[in-house]
């Protein structure tokens, strides 16, 4: 007897961009998982992604082909909080690689993993951003991430006098 | 012409006119500046998850380092949007570190209702403002206090605040009172206490899993001691300093810790150590090491090595017992009892000696153990200018001819060779050195394992020697095959020929490279 087919799902982007993908991809996605079990009928009307656009949607598909079957994390309050002590900022090679975007992609992928409910996914962009940032000076951060210094000159006198507390040990 | 251009074209005439219009540019200024950052890609970001970056971009040590405190500071300082989230974030606040009071209260603001770590290190007259801070122990995690008595007994009453979320607590030159959290201290893991005042009986360490208690502990009697390590069943490592005054009391109670891994004396005398250890029962698994201020005679580590044989724990439990000297000479003695399985023969112990830098006789002390089937051998000697003659290797190999194992570094190594070739001469008509085929004898027959280091060596230390040398080594590697391993030759000792003949039959033959000779260079080229 032939193995069952594995049920496809399709969504629709923001920008019409539709997309016909294996349901065990799809359920990478905490968010089209929970649509899914709501749904108790066949439906053939694509799920539509209102805050995605479709060359996004397609990096979180990449992601989301390559991790499949993985377990997906625990709500386990305990491992949340051991994590945020170890404070890791490890990515393994082939997310490394997967991350390797511009700026503005990046920033896209990590709304949507947020939108989507894609833990590891959101915590490999936030990752990222957080290694740019480690070791660089104010300035540099600014330089980085295109912004520019909006304080006025009372906040830059509190932040000097803030500078001085804690240079004082 | 736009109401604006004309403005422009027409400059104000009073000293107010300019002041206003430069007010109302520097007001839209701030405003463009501000709106820009919000057409940036990263401005798309959520509060939320810039924090979860900030977060992770802090730092990844339980105690902050001062790059991780720079780095949180730097991004508060990028803009305004990263300052107001860097600010609500509470847990980027938690550790509490200082001389500044001002800094001390506006982390402590900014840490919301978070836990905190809080470092009071203080050493000078002028810092005990910060003294007060120990009020905030009920939401402490971990603390790192150093307080002179002086500041203790004024702020004794904050030490006595519940710790129901402390699990680390490292404390140095402090009055701690006997009250401490007033009991209550149940996540408590971590306690190390150094040139400390306290009542050991009183402490609430019932939940601890390492203790240290360091110098200047005052003199609890053995049985005080031994009482309230009852109550530690948990303990896994355990530290004491200068435990003294004790000695072999049948009153004594025992302490049976399940889960110790390690117990360290350091600087005990003699007496209370042995009836300190005769007194606790642990695992197998357990390490002993017991550090002396100083040892002159050999002798006294057999006194500390009958602890396995006369005391509460059966010799078949002691795994290993270290003693140690902290002098500057000092001389170690591993002793590691039998494990079950081993092929030595009742009547004489089998078990292993470290000797590191070793003071007094050697001699002397191989005869002391020569009855114990000594089967690994590990010397390490540093001092340029001590010497093992080549009599007393000979000595050493007639005493101990069981020896199996044989580890070397810096000097042994080098005049372990000489000794080879000095006590086995040069020619092959000397029938003591080699047998009637020509092939070279060696004294130790039993051992198969020997391990070199020469990371120290002055090069000129085998001159003119060189091929007598190989051939010892040639003959060691015919009788010990595969296990000849791990020499270590620095650059310049041997000369590229002697290298390259040792290479292939000396497993993991590792010989300093001109890599790491240029590495070293450019690095002190650039400071």
């Amino acid at each position: 007897m032939a193995a069952p087919a594995t049920q496809q799902i399709k969504i629709r982007c923001n920008d019409e961009k539709e997309f016909t993908v294996d349901r065990d991809v799809l359920e990478r996605s905490v968010l089209i998982k929970n649509m899914l079990e709501d749904v108790t009928e066949q439906q053939d009307a694509p799920i539509p992604l209102p805050n995605v656009s479709g060359p996004v949607m397609a990096k979180v598909l990449e992601y989301c082909t390559h991790h499949r079957g993985e377990p997906l994390p625990s709500a386990d309050t305990e491992q949340s909080q051991d994590e945020t002590r170890k404070r890791t900022t490890d990515i393994s090679e082939w997310d490394q690689k997967f991350i390797t975007v511009d700026q503005e992609m990046l920033f896209e992928i990590i709304l949507a993993a947020n939108y989507l409910d894609i833990k590891s996914l959101l915590d490999v962009g936030c990752k990222t951003v957080a290694n740019m940032i480690k070791g660089k000076t104010p300035e540099e951060i600014r330089k980085l991430f295109n912004i520019v210094n909006d304080f006025t000159p009372e906040e830059e006198a509190q932040i000097k006098k803030e500078n001085e507390w804690a240079e004082d040990r | 012409m736009s109401e604006e251009t004309s403005a422009c074209a027409r400059p104000p005439n009073s000293l107010a006119e300019i002041d206003a219009e430069i007010a109302t540019l520097e007001e839209r200024l701030d405003y463009l500046r501000s709106h820009r950052n919000t057409l940036i890609p990263i401005a798309h970001l959520p509060s939320e998850i810039l924090a979860k970056i900030f977060t992770g971009a802090i730092t990844l040590h339980i105690l902050p380092t001062q790059t991780d405190r720079s780095q949180l500071l730097w991004i508060s300082w990028v803009s305004r949007r990263w300052r107001t989230v860097a600010l609500g974030c509470a847990n980027l606040w938690t550790h509490i570190h200082g001389r500044n009071v001002n800094w001390l209260d506006e982390s402590i603001r900014r840490s919301g209702q978070a836990t905190l770590t809080m470092d009071l290190s203080i050493t000078d007259p002028t810092e005990k403002g910060r003294a007060p801070y120990l009020r905030y122990i009920p939401r402490l995690e971990e603390l790192t206090v150093q307080m002179p008595a002086a500041y203790g007994k004024v702020i004794a009453h904050l030490w006595k605040s519940p710790a129901p979320l402390l699990q680390y607590l490292e404390v140095k030159h402090a009055v701690i009172p006997d009250d401490l959290f007033s009991g209550d201290a149940p996540s408590l893991r971590i306690v190390l206490l150094r040139d400390c005042f306290f009542k050991i009986s009183s402490l609430p360490f019932s939940s601890v899993r390492q203790l240290t208690l360091g110098n200047y502990w005052p003199d609890t009697p053995l049985f005080s001691l031994l009482y309230k390590l009852q109550e530690m069943p948990l303990l896994v490592k355990l530290h004491l300093t200068r435990i003294e005054g004790g000695a072999e009391d049948d009153s004594l109670p025992s302490v049976n810790f399940l889960n110790l891994e390690y117990l360290h004396l350091y600087q005990p005398d003699t007496l209370t150590a042995t009836a300190f250890i005769n007194h606790l029962s642990y695992p197998a698994k357990t390490n002993i090491r017991v550090e002396f201020d100083d040892i002159p005679e050999p002798v006294e580590f057999l006194e500390v090595l009958e602890v396995s044989e006369k005391g509460y724990n059966s010799k078949n439990n002691l795994h290993t017992l270290e003693a140690v000297s902290s002098s500057s000479n000092y001389i170690s003695f591993t002793y590691n009892s039998e494990s079950p399985g081993s092929n030595s023969s009742s009547g004489g112990r089998s078990g292993n000696i470290s000797l590191d830098r070793p003071t007094g006789s050697l001699n002397d002390l191989f005869q002391l153990v020569s009855g114990h089937r000594l089967q690994t051998l590990s010397i390490l000697i540093v001092a340029q200018d001590y010497v093992v003659s080549v009599e007393t290797w000979r000595d050493i190999f007639s005493q101990l001819p069981h020896l199996r194992e044989l580890q070397l570094q810096h000097h042994p190594a080098d005049t372990f060779l000489s000794y080879l070739v000095q006590y086995h001469p040069r020619s092959k008509s000397d029938t003591q050195s080699f047998d009637s085929t020509g092939n070279f004898l060696i004294p130790f027959p039993a051992l198969d394992t020997l391990e070199f280091d020469w990371t120290s060596s002055p090069p000129d230390i085998f001159p003119d020697v060189d091929y007598q040398i190989i051939r010892a080594v040639l003959a060691l590697r015919q009788q010990l095959g595969k296990h000849m391993r791990h020499w270590y030759v620095p650059r310049g000792v041997w000369s590229a020929e002697i290298t390259e003949m040792l290479r292939p039959v000396v497993e993991d033959l590792e010989v300093e490279d001109d890599d790491s000779i240029e590495d070293m260079g450019s690095d002190e080229n650039g400071g």
